[in-house]
């Protein structure tokens, strides 16, 4: 086990810039998961940490060695991809042990051992002597988790590890990730296109866009306090919703003004730097509900599309211009055509910079949780 | 941003590229590079190397002789890039066309790719032998008098059939495969229409493969210039009157017959343009049918 | 379908698989009769009538193999053939391995360096190619026959495109697991290209076997002949008397023999390997 820490890594493919100076910290048993959309830069900052691409700029450090230079053998990771990887002529035996005896860093009886030990936790013991071609996907998976498993490595490296699996498989799998690291505590760096993969697996989750970080957080804290309209946007499904409004104030109160709604805006800060400037107000689908009756922050909306999905009814509303979604509860008598009265949960806000993206308000931010993250308690 | 080039020591990349390096560096482009130079020197192995700079070009621009070999390698090479694609497009149609036992017919069309020239050479001397060919007496009974041991046409055409013969099933090899992977939902799509079979490989098989024909013309038109060579050797050596003297052989006999060095590194070199000429057209072609995919 | 369609198909199908036989058989004769002109003592057929099987097959064979000494053209021919085989294989393996798996400068210059070579077919190189090698002292010898066969443009190739085709993780777990390329050659390539490597063996054999023109000029002494050449010695030692024709097409039968067989054997990995090919 170790930590890794990542300063100012830059990476360019032939001029594109796929990583533009990045900083992280990885801490020692830390179980993170990197997201972002494709083309974001995570699998090549992964890439990176294994040694399989060298960084243009900036140094990687694991413990307190440097590894920049460091050839990935000599890094002790372990990696394991969406296609696992597994050559399809070994047997699944074989394919675990194979790199080791490679290697040479390891005796016979420490291979069998750890063999051994490996293949009893992932339940792949009477799976052995096949090969891959006769293992299902989610056994393929195991395989492949066994062949990093057993060269207890400082550091697991996962690239979309559960991606190629069906949704049932992939849940199942998720649920045995988590216990398997929180049986051997090793530092794991997992990679995922999946947000819910990225909250469910990591004690801290890293989103990545366009080759920058844009935000290392703990999952409940990166939904309630995303740092930028990106992360807002990415997080959260379906995603925020993002209203244009004027910020005006009476000088105590502050409300978020659009053509046909004003809100209310608790106090917090950040709002006295964009009173009577604009913004972008943030509001998650289930952060809006469909009133009984009027009052002072509600407003009406049409409603264009309801989808019924069973524990909640999705409605797509329009007012003024602006279009936005959220869950009402389940079987309202509501069609497309109908319109609604809304209310808004207040202490649900966000305010974000309509050019830079950064955040600037968040209506909770008066009492933000503490963070106990599992990343202290398994120190 | 996966990539399969993971290793980078370039010691170890040029230690294991060495011996192909090497071998192609001595024994192909070395070779190459001096039958350019010794083709401005007339040489032979007893009187050694005299600079006559153009003049084994001049020689080869001014002799009829040779440009009739030329001539006559162009209108061979033709005839078995025609004659051997046209019976390969209706054989492996056939095939194509065959729903239950297709393999046992592609084995007894394909083998002649392993049949070695010298055999087609041979073979082919005997059943259409003047005297003593197993067809020879069929033939004549039809009022042709099978003479082409003397008749210079005849000899092209009995040489051309060998070397048909040789090179079907290579081709269909090729068009089988090119064949068996037209998507099925296009020859659905045409047997609905109500599109006849010999439309439907003109109209469409054919477009489609283009690719791969474009492929088979160059390799065919190779083989018709190069690949005939024991064939001519055995059956005829160039005549009746150089009517089979095609320029492969041509350039054998200016070599290993009279022993003129300077001048067959003349002729190497011009057949050398003749094969870039050849590649650097399939290249074009294959480019501006890319679209119908591979 | 109503029963008159398929009534229709099958007569269809029928006639496709008459056509199919005739072409077939058209294609086959000829060296059916060479087969059957090798049973024979004397090998004159001027009828059809003629062709009935003689009895003389096994006399007609040794006296080809022993008498006449073919064996040792064949022996020839199978010593040339392996080795190219094996020492192109071998070579190619390690040049598609550095050309798909290493990474270094001007590497594309180097691909096409090797591609070019397919420009420079032994025909329009033997003239200066006879007198290298003869220089080199190598002229009548194995090694003339062999030597400048091992670079091979079209089995790089082959061997390119099938690597390429195989996952980049597998290479590049090796890679993190600390395996090393020639390990990884071996133990993962290798297995994991048998079709094709069996594929592109019996194209090299079938090519080599083939060769005529080479042979016939930078071999000299009959003792290091190769088949297709001997053949032609086998006419000229047979010619005197009525036995040279089932001698020669006995001859003619032996050397088409081996790479027909491996033809036959290896039909499927071998269509495999031509699409490859081509690409």
């Amino acid at each position: 086990m170790t930590d890794v820490t990542l300063q100012n890594v830059r990476k360019e493919f032939d001029g594109v810039v796929a990583v533009k100076n990045i900083d992280l910290q990885i801490p020692d048993g830390a179980f993170v998961t990197v997201v972002g959309p494709s083309g974001c830069g995570k699998s090549t900052t992964l890439r990176l940490i294994a040694g399989l691409e060298r960084a243009t700029d900036g140094t990687i450090q694991m413990g307190n060695e440097d590894v920049t230079a460091v050839e990935p053998k000599d890094r002790d990771v372990a990696m394991v991809f969406q296609n696992y990887a597994l050559y399809p002529h070994m047997t699944a035996r074989r394919n675990i042990t194979f790199g080791m005896k490679s290697a040479g860093d390891f005796s016979d009886e420490e291979i069998d051992r750890q063999v051994r030990e490996a293949t009893a936790v992932l339940d792949i013991d009477d799976l052995l002597d096949r090969k891959p071609g006769e293992l299902s996907g989610g056994e393929r998976q195991r395989v492949a988790l066994g062949r990093a498993l057993v060269r207890d490595p400082e550091v697991f490296l996962m690239d979309e590890p559960l991606s190629n699996l069906d949704a049932k498989l992939r849940i199942k799998m998720r649920a045995e990730l988590a216990k398997l690291h929180s049986e051997f505590e090793t530092t794991t760096i997992y990679v995922t296109h999946d947000q819910t993969e990225a909250l469910t697996l990591g004690d801290r989750v890293v989103v990545m866009n366009d080759g920058r970080i844009q935000q290392v957080d703990s999952p409940q804290r990166l939904y309630d306090y995303p740092e930028t309209r990106f992360v807002a946007e990415f997080i959260g499904d379906p995603a925020m919703n993002m209203l244009a409004v004027d910020i005006s104030s009476d000088g105590t109160e502050y409300e978020a003004v659009g053509p046909t709604f004003r809100i209310p805006l608790p106090e917090g800060d950040g709002l006295e730097t964009v009173a009577g400037g604009q913004a972008l107000l943030g509001v998650r689908p289930e952060s809006l509900s469909v009133a009984d009756s009027a009052d002072r922050s509600s407003f009406a909306a049409e409603v264009t599309v309801t989808e019924p999905l069973g524990d909640s009814l999705l409605l797509e509303c329009r007012t003024g211009d602006q279009e936005f979604k959220l869950h009402a509860e389940p079987r309202t008598a509501v069609e497309p055509g109908d319109r609604v009265a809304l209310t808004v949960e207040t202490e649900r806000l966000h305010l974000f910079d309509p050019q830079t993206g950064a955040a600037i308000y968040h209506a909770a931010a008066a009492q933000p949780p503490e963070e106990t993250g599992p990343i202290d308690s398994t120190l | 941003m996966s990539t399969h080039e993971v290793f980078t020591d370039r010691l170890q990349a040029g230690v294991l590229l060495l011996p192909t390096m090497v071998v192609s560096l001595l024994f192909l482009y070395y070779p190459t590079v001096r039958a350019i130079g010794l083709s401005f020197y007339q040489a032979s192995l007893a009187r050694g190397d005299v600079f006559v700079g153009l003049e084994n070009y001049r020689r080869l621009a001014g002799s009829t002789e040779y440009l009739r070999s030329v001539l006559l390698s162009v209108l061979f090479a033709t005839c078995v890039v025609v004659g051997v694609m046209a019976v390969a497009l209706c054989v492996s149609f056939l095939i194509h066309e065959i729903e239950v036992g297709k393999g046992l017919y592609l084995v007894a069309v394909i083998w002649p790719y392993a049949l070695p020239p010298a055999v087609a050479g041979l073979v082919f001397l005997f059943i259409a032998h003047p005297n003593i060919g197993i067809f020879t007496s069929y033939i004549e009974a039809l009022g042709i008098d099978v003479n082409w041991f003397s008749n210079g046409p005849q000899a092209f055409v009995v040489v051309l059939i060998a070397a048909v013969w040789k090179q079907i099933g290579y081709n269909v090899i090729f068009m089988t495969a090119a064949l068996g992977n037209v998507p099925e939902s296009l020859t659905e799509t045409a047997e609905l229409d109500g599109v006849s079979r010999t439309q439907r490989l003109l109209r469409v098989y054919v477009p489609i493969i283009s690719p791969t024909l474009v492929f088979l013309v160059i390799m065919n038109t190779i083989y018709g210039f190069f690949g005939t060579f024991a064939m001519v050797d055995l059956m005829t050596k160039g005549g009746p009157a150089g009517a089979t003297n095609i320029l492969i052989y041509d350039l054998y006999r200016t070599a290993f017959q009279f022993y003129e060095f300077g001048f067959a590194s003349a002729k190497s070199v011009v057949l050398f343009v003749a094969v870039g000429l050849l590649m650097y057209g399939q290249f074009r072609l294959s480019d501006r049918y890319a679209y119908y995919g591979g | 379908m109503t029963s008159e369609r398929i009534r229709r198909f099958e007569t269809e199908q029928l006639t496709l698989h008459v056509l199919a036989a005739t072409v077939a058989f058209l294609i086959v004769l000829p060296v059916v009769i060479a087969a059957l002109v090798s049973t024979k003592r004397a090998g004159i057929v001027t009828s059809i009538g003629d062709l009935a099987p003689g009895g003389h097959a096994l006399s007609n064979y040794r006296r080809a193999l022993i008498g006449l000494e073919f064996w040792r053209y064949m022996l020839n021919s199978f010593v040339m053939s392996v080795a190219v085989v094996v020492g192109k294989l071998i070579v190619s393996l390690l040049a598609a391995l550095v050309i798909v798996y290493y990474r270094f400068p001007y590497k594309n210059a180097v691909f096409l360096f090797i591609l070019f070579t397919l420009l420079l077919p032994v025909p329009v190189r033997f003239v200066p190619l006879y007198r290298l090698t003869t220089e080199l002292g190598m002229g009548n010898t194995i090694f003339a026959i062999t030597v400048p066969y091992l670079a091979s443009a079209t089995t790089v190739f082959i061997l390119r495109q099938h690597f390429l085709s195989i996952p980049a993780s597998l290479v590049e777990t090796a890679k993190v697991d600390g395996v090393g390329p020639l390990r990884f050659l071996w133990s993962v390539l290798v297995p994991m290209s048998r079709a094709v490597l069996v594929g592109v063996s019996v194209i090299m054999f079938v090519y080599t076997w083939n060769q005529y023109l080479w042979p016939l000029v930078i071999i000299n002494a009959e003792s290091l002949q190769v088949a297709q050449v001997g053949l032609n010695l086998l006419r000229g030692q047979a010619s005197t008397g009525e036995v040279a024709w089932s001698m020669v097409m006995t001859g003619s039968i032996l050397t088409l023999l081996p790479p027909l067989a491996l033809l036959v054997l290896f039909r499927r990995q071998l269509l495999e390997t031509f699409t490859i090919q081509q690409k």
